[in-house]
């Protein structure tokens, strides 16, 4: 699981590092001795769990209340709360903490919470599944989501043909709009539709299944599954279920349909 | 007692010796074990030292002399420290031989750190000074926090430790020592609380 942790104290940090170092689901991805830092880190919609102090001294929130802000810009997020006090375990489990331990704590300890925490947030984990077999269509615990821009499912599909990898502004503008010229203001409607493809995402409680960095874009292939990839991934069953028609609506997945036929056939 | 007194006992058994607080210098021992930092040992003598005097004023506040209470006060500062480095003490005893109600000291020195220290975000200093005039002895200790005016619990069930002990400490000091406690708090500048014994 990707994990942060604060805490205000220097030692504590390096405490928790160390008895995490010997539980193989933590990921340590980010170390904040502030939780204002928290709330500022953009990576937070991809962390799965925060393990936090309760008492930060000097800070303008306490642990939980930092807890309840976090959760507001991650619904996902699992937390543990690490703290020398065991008077607040009643406030803390009132916010839904997955865990609740009071230092000094065995490595046993810590392993407990994390485990009730992954478990909890499998549980938690929307199901996304995107189907590029006849129409693209996206599901999210098998419901179709209902995207109110057409552009944005179909730059959400081309994301999807690529696998995980990233597309430029250019490369998108390219393919979805080849009549227009690329100029200011298309960009500027490229940019508007990538926006409106985060919020739709966002809405749908799975804005983390897409990535931006320095106008470049592509999706999180870990957080969804897809016909396309268990096809190329060698599965039998999916393949047999593939009649030769993908993404139809799209004429750029021409190409695609082309190479599945050759590679189907190479098989 | 009934179950629900009983519960409401051990909490406030809890309070008095301040486990939380020993909890966290245990964890900060273990860092230093976990780093081999050469600070281990003395920190296993203070948190000893911390917790053999605060569970005796736990079975009943008795007249110590200030040197005492002040060597006490030292063990309790250096595990803040260890813990917050921004935490600076200074020593000024010009008067130690009085006595006084044990664990006063600690108690003032307690709310400078956790109500006017901590709350800057720079940490800040507490200062400890003792001495005399023609009629009194005076323990004083000085921060530069925040001030107590700024000190706004959002648990108010957690300030049995801090702020509100300071009227029950005013009594005890003037039931034993037939003395008086004198706090002057400036929001944004600090606090200052004098113990004035008579001679």
């Amino acid at each position: 699981m990707k994990t942060i942790v604060v805490d205000d104290e220097k030692a504590a940090i390096e405490v928790f590092k160390y008895e995490a170092s010997c539980i193989d689901e933590i990921d340590i991805e980010g170390v904040f001795y502030n939780g204002c830092d928290v709330l500022d880190y953009d990576g937070i919609r991809n962390i799965d769990l925060a393990v936090l102090d309760i008492g930060l001294s000097g800070q303008d929130m306490d642990g939980l209340e930092l807890g309840s802000e976090i959760k507001k810009k991650n619904s996902n997020i699992m937390l543990i709360y690490i703290t020398g006090d065991e008077k607040y375990a009643m406030e803390a489990i009132k916010r839904d903490a997955a865990g609740y331990i009071v230092k000094p704590y065995s490595s046993e300890k810590l392993r407990y919470a994390v485990e009730t925490a992954r478990l909890l947030s499998k549980r938690n984990k929307k199901r996304v599944v995107a189907r590029t077999f006849g129409y693209f269509d996206l599901f999210v615990d098998e419901k179709p989501v209902m995207f109110k821009s057409a552009k944005a499912k179909e730059l959400l599909a081309m994301l999807v043909d690529r696998q995980g990898g990233t597309v430029t502004t250019d490369q998108i503008i390219g393919t979805l709009w080849e009549d227009r010229p690329n100029d200011v203001s298309t960009q500027n409607l490229c940019c508007k539709i990538c926006k409106t493809l985060q919020k739709e995402l966002n809405d749908n409680g799975i804005g983390d299944i897409l990535i931006t960095a320095r106008g470049v874009r592509g999706l999180d292939t870990n957080k969804f599954e897809c016909d396309l990839y268990k096809l190329l991934d060698g599965n039998k069953n999916v393949a047999d279920k593939y009649i030769g028609e993908y993404m139809m609506e799209y004429s750029w997945a021409e190409n695609r349909a082309a190479l599945l036929e050759r590679y189907l056939s190479t098989k | 007692m009934d179950d629900a007194g009983e519960r409401s006992g051990t909490a406030d058994l809890a309070e008095q010796i301040n486990c939380h607080f020993i909890f966290n210098a245990l964890n900060t021992l273990k860092y230093s074990v976990i780093t081999d930092k050469p600070g281990a040992c003395s920190l296993i003598d203070d948190i000893a030292a911390y917790m053999q005097y605060r569970i005796r004023a736990v079975c009943g506040f008795e007249m110590v002399f200030l040197s005492e209470e002040i060597r006490n006060t030292e063990s309790y500062i250096n595990l803040e420290q260890a813990r917050f480095s921004y935490v600076s003490a200074e020593y000024n005893l010009d008067d130690t031989d009085f006595t006084l109600p044990s664990m006063s000291v600690i108690f003032l020195v307690e709310n400078a750190i956790h109500h006017g220290l901590l709350a800057k975000k720079n940490g800040g200093k507490v200062h400890i000074k003792s001495y005399r005039d023609s009629q009194f002895h005076y323990a004083e200790v000085c921060d530069n926090g925040t001030g107590i005016g700024e000190y706004n619990s959002k648990y108010p069930e957690s300030s049995n430790n801090g702020i509100g002990n300071l009227a029950a400490l005013a009594m005890r000091i003037e039931s034993m020592a037939g003395g008086s406690l004198l706090v002057e708090s400036v929001s944004g500048e600090g606090t200052r609380a004098v113990i004035k014994i008579p001679i």
